[in-house]
């Protein structure tokens, strides 16, 4: 087990310097510069600034400094936000990020599993026809609607809810609904199809043979070999809701992460766009990882490879 | 006598599908002595494993419908039982054995869990101790060895017969009275068959058990069986006990079916004998006598009436319009006639 954990984080270092090289030549590639704005620079002062942050050195220099740095895990100055390091950047925005993504990922899997179980107990009956609809909605209704939707019933005519800002847990209940939707929806049909597959085996007629009750059947039996699929799910979807949601942050005003992802490429802040990008890939790879190692907790015939046979 | 366990009244299950109304066991009627074992056989789609999943109530509904008849379980009938009294008797007072040991245990639970898992079900008063015990226990009675290590296995750590077993040793957990065994062997190799059938008998003779054995090989039937029913399209076609199936066929279904068994007597360039056509639609279910279309015997009545279940003997039955008093006298066909002088010239000490 420890080793095959090892050799995988020796995988993940070789993918993130693959990751890092080609987005340092991308975004070589893409035309523009941090300083470019509509109020050209005089020449001597751009020269300067390309001279401080070390633009004007040839490419291979370049890239041999950020691979020096990444590797320290200094991503260095922001160049557009003056006197903000990438780190603190990250360090001040992801725990926001993080406490949403975790409350979105929450609910989804709760309320996903929960509507899938549901609706393939009932399957081809009334709450299988609603909690699909729910699904579907819920899988075609964009992020930015619902948000919208949200914050003018619930935050506005109800007044139950904040309906923007950041100051403590009621006001994460709207947006973590609103990024939580679509993946629940997902999940939801996921579980669906996984436990109707299921619900085919002999195994499960077997249970019941046995006496065991619709449900027991279902939570002993059918649900812990259904959630394959649903895990497979997990992993990127992790790695996606903890880093933020650009557009559910912007319309809530949280102060997250999701926002530098976007901001930075536009700004051509190459320090930032280096930062958010390691950080978002190290954290899909760790993502994977556990799914993987997940797998082989939930599925004894699926033996990690490298791990000690018992 | 010995009493009388399982007695099932003109079952008739229909399903609901988008064809149709399959009408899948049109009346069935038989009945169970205590430690008794009945083979139901007869061809794919025939309607033995609706029988036998119909007895447990393990059909789903819909698109199943009970439409007719009794199934008295100990004088009880079990149509009108709920979901919930249903699942006292599943497991505890009938058992099941099924076909694909491969896909019937859940592999993703401990094989000794799956066992305890009935014992504690249907016993409230036992400890997780105890129930550990006893499973080891069957486990063992089963044959498997090293139960105590087994216990802590996965089904995928097992082969394919010592996974029968285990189903076996599910089935036997709760001390069942009946024991439905849907094709137990159809999945195994022939030596593992062989175990496997064997293992049953031993079952049987120490506990007593009822069982029904729904099977397609008639060379099983022949090994465990007390009497037979030869089901064709829904009904039951013919009934004995299995030297009177076996020694005295009266139906030309069955001469069909034992006249297709290939045997070590078969000459190399002899045609292996089938019979004819394939089995009605239930959807619409044919006029008269059901197997009249492939029958080479068939009489004009029998493509216009259903012909009534006729007595040879006292424990033997068939429904066929040749057992008719005015019906002519066919000889058996050459090819069966020669099989069952086959066997006795076997086993004559035996019949006789």
């Amino acid at each position: 087990m420890l080793k095959y954990i090892l050799k995988r984080l020796g995988y993940i270092l070789v993918a993130l310097f693959v990751i890092v090289t080609i987005t340092f030549f991308l975004m070589r590639i893409a035309p523009g510069s941090p300083f470019a704005s509509e109020k050209s620079l005089p020449p001597e002062i751009e020269k300067a600034m390309n001279a401080e942050y070390g633009l004007d050195n040839p490419w291979y220099i370049q890239y041999k400094d950020y691979l020096i740095s990444t590797a320290q895990f200094d991503f260095g100055q922001s160049m557009k936000y003056k006197d903000r390091s990438t780190n603190d950047m990250i360090a001040e925005s992801f725990p926001v990020s993080l406490t949403l993504g975790v409350e979105a990922m929450l609910l989804a899997v709760g309320l996903g599993v929960l509507i899938g179980v549901v609706t393939a107990l009932y399957h081809n009956k009334f709450p299988d026809y609603l909690g699909t609809t729910i699904a579907v909605l819920g899988i075609s209704v964009p992020s930015f609607i619902l948000a919208g939707l949200l914050q003018y019933f619930v935050g506005l005519k109800a007044g139950w809810l904040p309906i923007s800002g950041w100051n403590g847990f009621a006001y994460s209940i709207l947006p973590a609904l609103s990024i939580a939707i679509t993946h629940m929806g997902f999940i939801a049909k996921l579980t669906r199809s996984s436990m109707l597959e299921q619900n085919h085996s002999e195994y499960v007629k077997m249970a019941r043979a046995k006496g065991l009750g619709k449900w027991t059947t279902v939570f002993k039996h059918t649900l812990r070999n259904a959630l394959l699929p649903v895990v497979t799910y997990l992993g990127p979807l992790f790695a996606g809701v903890i880093t933020g949601s650009f557009i559910v942050e912007q319309i809530f005003a949280i102060p997250g992460l999701g926002k530098y992802f976007v901001t930075s490429i536009t700004n051509r802040d190459y320090t930032v766009i280096m930062g958010t990008t390691v950080f978002y890939s190290i954290i899909l790879l760790l993502g994977v990882l556990i799914v993987d190692i997940l797998y082989g907790f939930i599925d004894p015939r699926i033996k990690l490879k490298g791990a000690k046979k018992s | 006598m010995a009493e009388t366990i399982l007695e099932v009244k003109n079952l008739k299950i229909n399903f609901k599908t988008y064809a149709g109304l399959v009408h899948a066991v049109r009346g069935v009627n038989f009945d169970l002595k205590q430690g008794e074992t009945l083979a139901i056989v007869g061809e794919s789609g025939s309607g033995k494993s609706v029988t036998s999943n119909a007895l447990m109530k393990l059909i789903p509904q819909p698109p199943g419908i009970y439409a007719d008849g009794q199934i008295l379980f100990e004088g009880r009938d079990l149509i009108p039982l709920t979901e919930k009294q249903m699942s006292k008797i599943r497991g505890n007072d009938i058992a099941m054995i099924f076909q694909d040991p491969m896909t019937a245990l859940n592999p993703t639970m401990k094989v000794g869990k799956q066992i305890t898992e009935v014992i504690l079900k249907h016993n409230k008063n036992t400890s997780r101790a105890e129930a550990k015990k006893r499973a080891i226990e069957l486990l063992d009675e089963v044959g498997i060895p090293y139960p105590e290590q087994r216990f802590s296995q996965y089904p995928h750590e097992f082969s394919g017969g010592m996974r029968q077993r285990v189903v076996i040793a599910i089935a036997l957990a709760a001390e069942p009275k009946l024991l439905i065994a849907d094709e137990p062997t159809t999945a195994l190799d022939v030596t593992i068959q062989a175990q496997i059938i064997e293992l049953m008998k031993k079952i049987q003779k120490e506990r007593n058990t009822s069982i029904i054995f729904i099977t397609h090989d008639l060379g099983v039937v022949a090994n465990v069986a007390d009497r037979v029913a030869v089901m064709y399209a829904g009904q039951i076609v013919e009934y004995g006990t299995v030297n009177e199936i076996f020694y005295n066929p009266k139906h030309p279904y069955t001469w069909g079916l034992l006249g297709s068994m290939p045997d070590l007597d078969n000459n190399a360039d002899e045609l292996l004998r089938t019979i004819p056509g394939s089995p009605p639609d239930l959807t619409n279910p044919p006029k008269g006598d059901a197997f009249a279309a492939r029958n080479e015997f068939a009489m004009q009545i029998d493509y216009e009436e259903e012909p009534p279940m006729f007595q040879v003997s006292p424990t033997h039955f068939a429904k066929t319009w040749l057992l008719h008093p005015d019906a002519p006298k066919v000889e058996l066909p050459e090819a069966v006639a020669k099989r069952i002088k086959g066997y006795l010239g076997e086993e004559v000490e035996q019949y006789v």
